[in-house]
């Protein structure tokens, strides 16, 4: 066994990813009395330099606070994590693939296209209701079960409850995120809200090449538009109009 | 050759057991000229007062000569810069410390202005003061940016929050003003500037306006504006440097 946590223990098979701050291994998974629970996601913290080790801590811990929060259909999940070790790490489904794969092999048909849209909108609906903001939507972070697909990396995730700011603090913004989905707001004040993430939302109707449809095209326009105000408020606002939109296609 | 007539500055923190992090630098004579500023830690994270400190003990250390020359400017916030970022090895949790930092240096033909942040330099003109920094904050650039009116900002959070300061962790984007004194010298030739914290300008932006014989007298101007911060109650730390300067050929003027 590599590892053993609470009643827990897990073999790892090899390392499926890597990004810059971590690291994401295969794995298999046993109860204590050696059960197999099957294959899992390990996703760890790299060993960081300790000049920045504490502050990638704290965002690790934050990222799995979060999405270990939110139980939706639509979200990828956690079941374990170990925020005090050397390197924290936590274990979530293992992904059959990522939309951006999908995409990339062009075999998704309308109808599946349509289907896929309205299940991340719909993690995206239960995200906001949270009152979090995902903050880097886009195809690779959409990831895919079976036939299920799940917003998930919530390194970017930010929490708008107004409690934990009560005091007035001068804080700097800073752009974060991949500059294709990026609201002109992000890129030129750093300005997070629910309306730059619908801007991605919209982008990923582009990706998804549904704008040959007009009535689609006209809510990826409504999405993307520059003056944030301008946009849908809220992504039941975009569901609606998209699922008009698609009436007959489905 | 210029003189310094008058000055006044005052700096103190929101609430009087809090540690002040603002920082600032009353006029220094420089060479032929003077150098003020104001810099306000950044309060959302560690290391702020040290930052601010960093900033003026910087700029006090520096000669003349590096007033001058075309890049001066972006020379001096980048050595600042370095300084902030190596906080991080006296302090591991000063990672994120940062400051913004508004200097004014008086020379012989005029006032060069460096700026970062949203601190912000006022000087007066026709019985009036005039901003002339460009807050680097959130609301500010996006209202530039034409993607909100100021009306739809006005009661939305984040006025506080910047696009730019002196960090290691954020790109370095600040902004250069020379003003020739043949551009804003008062009626009688005297030069009055005022650099405030956004702890002061909060203050003084609910009614903008004093005497123009209190706007006159930086020690008088002073002892008004802290007696309003006072009675409205500090919003943040709060700071001010106020001078009025004469050229040396206006000061015969004053003989």
């Amino acid at each position: 066994m590599d590892g053993y946590h609470g009643n827990y223990k897990y073999r790892i098979i090899k390392r499926i990813g890597k990004g810059g701050f971590g690291f994401v291994e295969r794995i298999e998974l046993f109860n204590i009395e050696g059960v197999r629970c099957g294959e899992y996601a390990r996703k760890c913290l790299s060993d960081l330099d300790k000049e920045i080790r504490e502050e990638f801590r704290r965002r690790f811990a934050r990222e799995v606070s979060y999405q270990a929060s939110c139980v939706h259909t639509n979200v990828a999940n956690i079941y374990l994590c170990d925020l005090k070790s050397e390197q924290p790490w936590f274990i979530m489904d293992l992904a059959d693939g990522d939309l951006q794969d999908d995409i990339d092999s062009g075999a998704l048909t309308v109808s599946q296209k349509i289907k896929i849209i309205l299940m991340v909108l719909d993690g995206l609906i239960y995200l906001h209701s949270l009152g979090y903001l995902h903050r880097d939507i886009k195809p690779s972070n959409i990831l895919r079960f079976g036939d299920v697909y799940k917003v998930s990396d919530f390194g970017l995730v930010k929490n708008l409850d107004k409690s934990a700011e009560s005091e007035v603090i001068t804080k700097i913004a800073m752009a974060m995120g991949t500059a294709n989905y990026m609201a002109p707001e992000i890129s030129a004040a750093g300005d997070y809200s629910k309306r730059s993430d619908i801007f991605a939302l919209g982008v990923l109707l582009e990706d998804l090449d549904m704008l040959g449809n007009p009535g689609v095209h006209e809510v990826f326009k409504r999405s993307t538009t520059r003056r944030p105000n301008d946009r849908y408020a809220e992504v039941q606002d975009m569901r609606d109009d998209l699922v008009a939109a698609v009436q007959g296609e489905r | 050759m210029i003189k310094l007539l008058s000055s006044s500055s005052f700096s103190f923190p929101k609430e009087p057991p809090r540690k002040n992090e603002d920082s600032i630098l009353p006029p220094r004579k420089v060479g032929d000229g003077f150098l003020m500023a104001v810099a306000d830690g950044v309060g959302a994270y560690a290391g702020a007062s040290s930052a601010s400190e960093s900033a003026i003990d910087y700029l006090t250390s520096l000669p003349p000569s590096a007033f001058e020359g075309g890049d001066a400017t972006k020379q001096i916030f980048e050595q600042i810069r370095s300084r902030i970022s190596n906080l991080v090895t006296e302090n591991p949790s000063y990672f994120e410390a940062a400051t913004t930092l508004t200097f004014c240096y008086a020379g012989e033909y005029g006032v060069r202005i460096g700026h970062v942040g949203d601190c912000r330099v006022y000087l007066k003109e026709n019985g009036k003061l005039r901003q002339v920094t460009k807050d680097h904050t959130q609301h500010q650039k996006l209202i530039d940016e034409g993607l909100y009116r100021p009306s739809e900002l006005k009661e939305v959070r984040g006025k506080s929050t910047l696009f730019s300061a002196i960090s290691k962790n954020v790109s370095l984007h600040f902004q250069e003003v020379f003003i020739s004194y043949n551009d804003f010298c008062d009626k009688d030739g005297s030069i009055s500037l005022f650099l405030m914290s956004d702890g002061a300008y909060h203050s003084w932006e609910v009614r903008p306006r004093f005497l123009e014989s209190t706007l006159d007298d930086p020690n008088r101007f002073a002892s008004n504006l802290r007696r309003r911060i006072m009675r409205l109650h500090p919003v943040d730390d709060c700071s001010l440097v106020a001078a009025r300067f004469v050229r040396a050929s206006q000061l015969e003027l004053f003989d």
